[in-house]
This record gives C-alpha cells, structure tokens and sequence, in this order.
C-alpha cells in the first residue's frame, strides 16, 4: 500500500479519535477541526518516517500546535463562561448536569499546558512520563501542572462553593 | 469539583456526545491543506527542479516535498549534497526547499516555523561565493569548502542572493532552506518559551514561568557559590510593568517587561555573586518602580531562568568580557582584545567582532575588500559596557574602527 494511501486510510479510521482529543482541548467543534487537520497535513509530510502507530506522533503534534501557537493561530478563543457548543444532551439529574457544566466552563479557564495535561493524564489516561514526552518536557514539569490544574479547578469560582473531598 | 472521577467522566461524556460529522469529507479536506502547503514550497522549489534537470542528476524534477526520507540525489543544490536536517541552538531544522542562486536570486516565503539556510558552492577553484540576506553579506563559501555553517534567517521571509569574487565561469552556488521542526529544545518550558538548558556555554539551574493568576515566580535551587546569570522573560503589551528579582529577600535586579521571544535563554539578564548555599528567588511584576503588584494572565506572562555561567574572560576597561556568546545561531568563544583602529585578517574563517567600552553612540565599523557593515550604536555614555559587532565573513581584510565613543575591540572565533 502507498504511503498516501495509507494517510487516508489512517485519517478516515482514526481521526475521529484525535477530534475527541482536539475538542476537549479547544472546547469548540469548529476549533477542534481546524485544530486536527492543521496536525494531520503537518503529519502527511513527516509520514514516511513514522515508524510503528502514527497516531502517538499525529497526537503530539496536535497538542502541541495547540500548546504553543497558541498566540499566533488560536488566539481567537475565548473561555467562555458557557460552552460555545450546543449545550449537550442531559443525563443524569439537574444538578448533575449543572456540575459537569460547570466544570466543563471551568476546564476552559485553565492555561492551554494545564488544559492539555489534564486531557492526557486524564483521558488520554497517559502517565507522567508518557505525558511529558508528548509535551517535550520534565515530568516534574508535568506533575507540577497537573497540581496546579487541579488547585485551579478547585478553586474555580464555579466550582468552589462544592463542599466535597478532595481529588486524588 | 469532587472527584477525579467526576473529572473524567465529565470530559468524556463531552467527547462521547462529539458527533464527528466530518470524518467522510475529512481526507479531502486534509488533502487540499496539503495542497496549499506544498504549493508554497513548490515556490522556491521550482526554480531547483528545472536546474537540476539541466545539471542531468538523478532524481532530477523532483520537488521537494519536506525532508521526510529524502533521497541523497534530490538533495543537491549547485552540485553539492546538503543534509536533510541540521541543529542549531538546541533546536532541529529539516530541509525545505533548494534554490540555485547561481544566476539568480530567489526569495523565501515566511514560515511559521524560523527557518535556517545553508550556502552550498562547487567550482570555486581559489574564488568565493557571498550570500546576501536582504542585501547584507551573511554567510561565505571559500575554495572547496562547499557548504557554510547554518545561517539564522528568522521567520519573516527573506531576499537572498549570491555573489562570486575571483571564481571560474564554471562556479556555481546555491541555498538550502530549513525550517524548525515542531521539538522543543532541550530545557525548560511552557507554552510560551523555553529556557534551553545551556545557552552559550551557561547551563540552566533553574527556571519558572508565570501562571495566570500568579503574582509570582519562585525558584529554590542551591549553588557552589559564584556568579550566576538571571534571565529575565516577560511578555505583556502594557508599557510600564517593572520585572523584579528578589534573591534571598533582597531585591536585587529588574528589567522592564517587553515582548519577549521564544527562546527565553538568551533574553537580558544580570549577574551576580551568590554564597555556596541553598537559596530562593522569587521573580515579580510590578506597575513601575515600586508601583503595586501585577498578576500574571494569558497576555502577560514572566519568567525567570537562572544560569551557572562558564568562567569569564578577561577584565577589559574594567569589566569582565564574555568568554562565550551566541550569535547568528552559532556558538562564538572569546579568542583576543584589540585596541581600535584594527585590521582583522579573516583568512582562518569567520570571525565575529564584539566591543567593549563607553560613549553616547557607541558602535563599530568594518570595511574590508569584499564588504563592509557597522554595528547597532549603544548608548552608554557612564558606564562600560559589553556588545556584539557583526560578523566578518571569511576570506577578507578588515580595517575596524570604534565609532562614537571609546572603547576596545573582541574578537571571538566559532567554537
């Protein structure tokens, strides 16, 4: 199979999957799409010599166009105090809605590297190290932000008046 | 929030309800991206496909499509095979484009990346080729020596030419362009810049950047004892903000807050000597002297990187000199102090030209056979201070002068 065949077969397989990460970084669906095709064309040119999954090497590249271009390409985005988004579907009771809510407005308000560690710890389910790879630094520098992320969405005027355990 | 659980969940019920509506016309859309990118490229490549058919080499008319496994023979610019990447700095740089300059200039596109080139000569005989940068010499190709170190161009977009003196009708030269790849230097960052972890010789000790809503900075870290070089980062488009160095509890340095670049490591700094010890920093904004506190947001950001220096050079009109800088990309080492007027004799390679000294409008000027330039004037009518010159290509005589001031001349050599 040729390489650009290859390319398209992976982007129609397995974009999808990327979109998700693309979407809870920029919280936006129109954002999250420019985000992954932004990554996936860089990825198309460094395509033959990806050795093994590409899908690790296309996800580094989208976080990190995310993380660090952020002052020429994203700064359009807003922290919106309400998700941009149609809201989506309730489930579970009204208060259960409004917490997830709130802490979905509140994700949005979390520096980009913050936002980015907690969508890879967290989702991604990658460890500190893994994490840090992607994002080319220390895990020091990982947990840190993890801890601050943490601390900031505690803290989150949203989120605050919720007297509950602590994360752990 | 109450869980970590709560968190997760909460992220993927908002993933999960992501209807992906676009995954069928995604690969078209993908590819017309593509499209564009390469159209770019093709820019400048053209104008290598056509030079290299003539020239009857293999892999003739292939336009280069990114440095991804690129065969040995589509990468030849003049007749010279050139890398597919290169390193500068700390940073990597994959090959984009070749452009034969040997008739002709070219021009490169701005990029979002900064971008490096590479001058690449064949037939010279005991002649030499010149690039020009926006009509300034910045790099030089001497008898056989085929290629030149890597040139900084920045991420602007540029002019760029070469100029022939004394080589054969057969001489032919040529660029190969690089663009920096999405890593990291090596050192400590966030989304905003990185401290590399040596910069000119000066290893990082410690380092931090503001987070939204801090109004600080701390760095613990313990040293042997002796100089240290505080790196000041701060971004902010408001004009009055005052960065501050507290070492210990004391304050000890500050500089206004700018617009700085990327690459935190080489923005300005001070030195000073600490006792052999633990210590704390703590690095803060201010409105002006003295004035309240700032808080860190997305749009104003500081940082601070503390760097172990290597040892100086020696006392000049009383002030240490540099025994290492950065410059042009490159890594420069201190080699002699000369008192001006000079004449600087650049047959062993290239040099580059600092000074050290006091004057309203403190500068250099070079002229030699092939070029000549002067320097960015310094105003430091009270005190001594240090600067970088320009470079003086190799190959060439250069008669140097201290303008506006009095002072001495550095001379330091590629590392």
């Amino acid at each position: 199979m040729s390489a650009h065949a290859d390319f398209d077969e992976f982007v129609a397989a397995r974009s999808s999957r990327l979109l998700r990460t693309a979407y809870l970084l920029t919280r936006d669906h129109a954002l999250a799409e420019d985000l992954l095709q932004t990554a996936l064309a860089k990825a198309w040119f460094a395509w033959s010599r990806i050795e093994g999954d590409p899908e690790p090497y296309v996800r580094k590249v989208l976080v990190n166009t995310f993380a660090s271009w952020w002052r020429r390409k994203w700064n359009g985005e807003h922290a919106y105090a309400e998700p941009p988004e149609p809201a989506v579907p309730a489930r579970g009771g009204p208060e259960e809605v409004d917490q997830r809510q709130d802490l979905w407005a509140a994700m949005g308000r979390l520096p980009r590297r913050q936002r980015a560690v907690i969508v890879l710890r967290y989702v991604e389910d990658l460890s500190e190290a893994e994490t840090a790879r992607l994002l080319g630094v220390s895990p020091g520098t990982v947990k840190s932000q993890t801890s601050k992320a943490l601390a900031n969405l505690r803290i989150d005027p949203a989120l605050a008046t919720n007297d509950s355990e602590e994360p752990s | 929030m109450n869980t970590l659980d709560d968190l997760r969940s909460t992220l993927h019920r908002h993933a999960d309800e992501l209807d992906d509506v676009e995954r069928y016309v995604r690969p078209v859309a993908v590819r017309a991206r593509i499209r564009v990118v390469r159209r770019r490229r093709a820019t400048v490549g053209a104008v290598v496909a056509a030079l290299v058919l003539v020239a009857g080499l293999a892999g003739a008319g292939t336009v280069l499509r990114g440095s991804d496994g690129i065969d040995p023979a589509d990468r030849v610019v003049a007749g010279v095979t050139v890398p597919d990447r290169v390193t500068a700095q700390g940073r990597t740089y994959e090959l984009e484009s070749l452009a034969d300059l040997t008739a002709e200039e070219t021009h490169v596109d701005p990029a979002e990346h900064p971008q490096a080139v590479i001058l690449a000569a064949r037939g010279l005989g005991d002649g030499m080729a010149t690039l020009y940068s926006q009509g300034e010499p910045v790099g030089r190709v001497r008898g056989d020596e085929q290629v030149s170190a890597p040139i900084d161009l920045g991420e602007a977009g540029v002019d760029l030419e070469v100029r022939f003196d004394g080589a054969g009708p057969s001489a032919r030269a040529g660029v190969a362009v690089y663009e920096a790849t999405d890593d990291i230097p090596a050192g400590m960052g966030d989304q905003h810049a990185v401290f590399r972890g040596e910069v000119a010789g000066a290893t990082l000790v410690a380092s931090g950047f503001s987070s939204p809503g801090e109004t600080s900075v701390e760095l613990q870290f313990s040293s042997r004892g002796g100089r240290l070089r505080f790196v000041f980062y701060c971004s902010s488009e408001a004009d009055d903000l005052l960065l501050n160095v507290s070492i210990d509890g004391k304050d000890s340095m500050a500089s206004g807050c700018g617009d700085s670049g990327p690459d935190a490591g080489t923005g300005s700094s001070g030195t000073t000597r600490v006792p052999a010890g633990e210590h704390e920093v703590v690095a803060y904004l201010t409105h002006g002297d003295h004035g309240p506190q700032v808080t860190a947001t997305e749009e104003t950001v500081f940082g601070l990187g503390v760097y172990d220096p290597p040892a100086p050079g020696p006392r000049v009109l009383g002030t240490r000199v540099e025994s290492q800088v950065e410059y042009a990309g490159r890594d420069w080492v201190f080699d002699r102090v000369l008192a001006a007027p000079a004449t600087i004799d650049t047959k062993d390679g290239d040099v580059l030209l600092g000074f050290v000294g006091s004057g309203r409008r403190l500068g250099v000027t070079w002229s030699g056979r092939l070029t000549h330039g002067e320097s960015t004037q310094v105003e430091s009518a009270r005190t001594v201070s240090q600067s970088d010159g320009g470079l003086l290509l190799a190959g060439d005589r250069y008669d140097v002068a201290i303008t506006g001031g009095e002072g001495m001349l550095l001379v330091y050599r590629p590392e």
